[in-house]
């Protein structure tokens, strides 16, 4: 009988693999941190934003209250935080605005409008986003005056400083190459109220009085200063009466 | 074990960015925002895809891998130029400096803008590296240059005329077609895109048609979806 030999060196191999497979598994079941590479940063696929939210601390704590705390004060908060990280990602196509941000109460309501003033008026985007957002939800006067409010501010003349009107780079053609799309992003926020108050109106069960008021400032928006808005508001219109 | 074979699927699904290359010039704000833009576009998952889809990016349906690839071919590495140095740029091709490289601005991050028309931009811009056909150069827009509603389309610089600047395409195939056709395609077919990537494709697909001034380019680009 003899004795059965292992070669040292495959042991070796094999526990560096076996220690490597390990590592792998139990590094599969830690949650994520520490990473910092730019490609990582850099992926918030919409799978990846759908992580509940387990921050504890909202980013604008100074508009939040924190005493008698109600379920929809809780609600609200959540929904204001998640705002503020979509707003933050720059990730427009995140599933929570058709999820957690697709009702919103009035307390919610009232807290973006705040959220909305506060911003520059060059982040066109982020403004428009919230437009959009509250747009789904016009169910009161508010929901209105706040429509108002978006159509009535003063044209914004330049994506860098909106008080500024746009003078262009040294080639002036190549500006204009691309400034068809930008001249709606300067007129976004109101772009978007406009498609919102379209799509109110549209919807069958809309408030007979409250439809009213949609119509009347599609209409008045035709007068808008803002080429692009007055040409949506007369096409939204045109396609009304028809 | 199946933490390692993850890993290695992660591995495998960076390689299409891999190939591409980012100057050392690109901030890593821009970079981050490049590669965040590229990853929602490969994430895009269609329900089907109009004639004009079919004919530009040769695939019947909207997909996201078949639109990074179609993307992948054209441009290799990302470097940084002021395109003119105005606000409203955000990216431009040079062919005469390099056909593969796509040139970005600050604006590409400074500047507040809706993603779906940001990628928009840059889906636009590597359709003018295609040699071939003369890089898909634009014409001059016609004068008078109306929109559908028989009104003057303005630029944005100090609200000029569009009227006789090289802003136009008599073609619908080209880099604004190819951009039309994207921001539609995405308003109508995207299964996975919510509510407000849908409005924003439908918002600049629609104003980005008026770029086609051969009104019966036109038309049958309006009739595609």
């Amino acid at each position: 009988m003899t004795s059965k030999k292992f070669n040292p060196v495959a042991i070796a191999i094999f526990m560096i693999l076996a220690a490597g497979m390990i590592f792998y598994a139990l590094r599969s079941l830690q949650p994520d941190s520490g990473k910092n590479s730019s490609e990582e940063i850099a992926s918030p696929t919409p799978e990846q934003t759908q992580i509940p939210v387990t921050t504890t601390v909202p980013p604008n704590q100074d508009n939040v209250p924190v005493s008698n705390e109600t379920a929809s004060d809780s609600q609200t908060q959540k929904q204001l935080q998640i705002l503020e990280e979509i707003l933050a990602s720059h990730n427009d196509n995140d599933p929570r605005m058709d999820h957690d941000l697709m009702i919103l109460g009035e307390n919610t309501k009232a807290k973006f409008r705040e959220k909305y003033k506060s911003l520059p008026v060059e982040k066109r985007n982020d403004r428009g986003t919230i437009v959009f957002l509250l747009g789904r939800n016009m169910t009161s006067a508010a929901d209105f005056d706040f429509m108002k409010d978006v159509l009535s501010e003063p044209p914004c003349l330049s994506l860098s400083d909106c008080s500024t009107i746009e003078v262009g780079g040294d080639n002036k053609d190549h500006d204009e190459h691309q400034g068809s799309g930008f001249a709606m992003v300067l007129a976004y926020p109101q772009i978007v109220a406009l498609h919102s108050l379209q799509g109110y109106l549209n919807n069958k069960s809309a408030d007979a009085a409250m439809s009213d008021r949609a119509r009347d400032l599609i209409s008045d928006a035709k007068h808008s200063r803002v080429n692009e808005v007055s040409k949506m508001a007369e096409s939204i219109e045109s396609k009304l009466t028809h | 074990m199946k933490g390692f074979i993850f890993s290695l699927l992660i591995l495998g699904g960076l390689t299409a960015k891999a190939d591409l290359q980012f100057d050392r010039s690109i901030s890593a704000a821009t970079k981050a925002q490049i590669l965040q833009d590229l990853d929602f576009v490969k994430s895009m998952q269609g329900s089907g895809g109009s004639a004009f889809y079919k004919t530009i990016f040769e695939k019947p349906v909207l997909n996201g891998t078949d639109l990074l690839a179609f993307f992948n071919q054209r441009i290799t590495t990302f470097n940084t130029n002021s395109c003119g140095g105005g606000n409203a740029v955000a990216a431009c091709v040079i062919p005469w400096m390099d056909s593969n490289t796509m040139w970005i601005t600050p604006n590409y991050v400074k500047n507040s803008l809706p993603q779906i028309y940001r990628i928009s931009i840059i889906f636009h811009e590597s359709r003018h590296t295609e040699d071939e056909h003369n890089n898909w150069g634009h014409v001059n827009c016609p004068v008078p240059y109306l929109d559908d509603n028989g009104k003057d389309i303005v630029g944005i610089i100090s609200g000029t005329k569009m009227e006789g600047l090289p802003a136009c395409d008599s073609t619908n195939i080209g880099a604004y077609g190819l951009q039309a056709v994207l921001l539609k395609n995405v308003e109508k077919n995207c299964s996975n895109c919510n509510q407000k990537t849908q409005m924003d494709a439908q918002l600049f697909g629609d104003d980005t048609i008026n770029r086609i001034s051969n009104l019966t380019a036109r038309k049958q680009l309006q009739n595609d979806l």
